[in-house]
């Protein structure tokens, strides 16, 4: 787990030498350039009914952090954001589903396969569009190990039910650090 | 385990259970499956999700070998061992989820029935005289 770097604390009458010269062009460059990833699915996902269901992203738009490494994957664990630096990180995203009038649609963030706390939505579908719904915006500590967030969608259709994936309708998953503590 | 594998996660009052559903997805979709978790969870049989919450209960399906925390608190299976829950309870509990549709189904017909106006109640009955939106024989799904 990399450390978020700390701004160097110089001292009234303190020279600052060439390490913290170096701590303070770190800070700024982790800042400059803080964690972030912005995920989407290119194909549609099919869901179970009266579930709730992660849903997978196999695209990335964007996966930087300062060293490089992201914190999410297209080949493995695609539903979720690992974060590897410590912090707090918001989440945002959206999905669609595929036209019906039966039951709810929902969409949710879990922490470690729990759902969070305010982090659910609830709207009534419509039979004659493909809705698509944005979720809440939430803030959760991840731990920078092994802490995740996921995305999950929920419907009540009564048998399965497609995400939608087309262009611009497509899921998506956006996750941003915030603050390190 | 794979972390390519699904896993189904019920959480109730009573506990939680994840069991490892492999990877193949229309598999780990399957509502028999999915039934067969919620009769050993002690799930509601209602699908509405607003309720499960003040209720204690959750039921979600996520890729991957879940988080430890979670495993360690979880009566931890496979897919095998929901196979062999007792097809009655199963048969129970699916059926009081069909009829948790069915009225989900009503409600909804009543509310649009509610919108229509004179000219639109003709034209409706015009359409179930004729059979109903899915021809003669039914309704479709």
């Amino acid at each position: 787990m990399p450390d978020v770097p700390e701004a160097p604390t110089v001292l009234p009458g303190d020279i600052p030498d060439g390490t913290v010269w170096e701590e303070l062009r770190a800070a700024i460059a982790f800042w400059a350039s803080k964690p972030f990833a912005q995920v989407r699915a290119t194909s549609t996902q099919t869901l179970g009914t009266g579930a709730y269901t992660s849903l997978l992203f196999g695209a990335e738009d964007f996966d930087d952090d300062p060293d490089g490494v992201g914190m999410h994957s297209t080949s493995s664990n695609t539903s979720r954001a690992t974060p590897r630096y410590p912090g707090q990180y918001t989440g945002e995203g959206g999905a669609g589903f595929a036209a019906s009038s039966t039951g709810l649609r929902g969409l949710r963030w879990a922490k470690n396969g729990t759902a969070i706390n305010g982090g659910e939505i609830f709207m009534p579908p419509t039979a004659s569009s493909t809705p698509i719904y944005t979720s809440r915006s939430v803030q959760m500590s991840m731990n920078g190990t092994t802490d995740y967030m996921e995305l999950q969608a929920f419907h009540s259709h009564g048998s399965n039910l497609a995400t939608v994936a087309t262009s611009t309708d497509q899921p998506h998953m956006k996750v941003t650090f915030e603050r390190s503590s | 385990m794979s972390e390519l594998n699904w896993w189904l996660i019920v959480q109730t009052p009573a506990g939680v259970w994840a069991w490892d559903c492999g990877e193949d997805y229309e598999a780990a979709i399957d509502m028999e499956l999915h039934n067969a978790a919620r009769v050993i969870g002690g799930f509601v049989e209602h699908d509405d999700p607003r309720r499960w919450i003040d209720e204690g209960y959750d039921i979600q399906l996520s890729r991957g070998t879940p988080h430890p925390t979670l495993l360690r608190r979880a009566t931890v299976g496979t897919a095998a061992d929901l196979a062999a829950v007792d097809r009655d309870a199963v048969g129970r509990h699916a059926a009081g989820r069909a009829e948790f549709y069915r009225g989900q189904r009503l409600a909804a017909a009543v509310d649009a029935l509610g919108a229509l106006d004179a000219q639109g109640r003709q034209e409706l009955a015009a359409i179930l005289n004729a059979g109903g939106p899915g021809g003669p024989g039914g309704a479709r799904e």
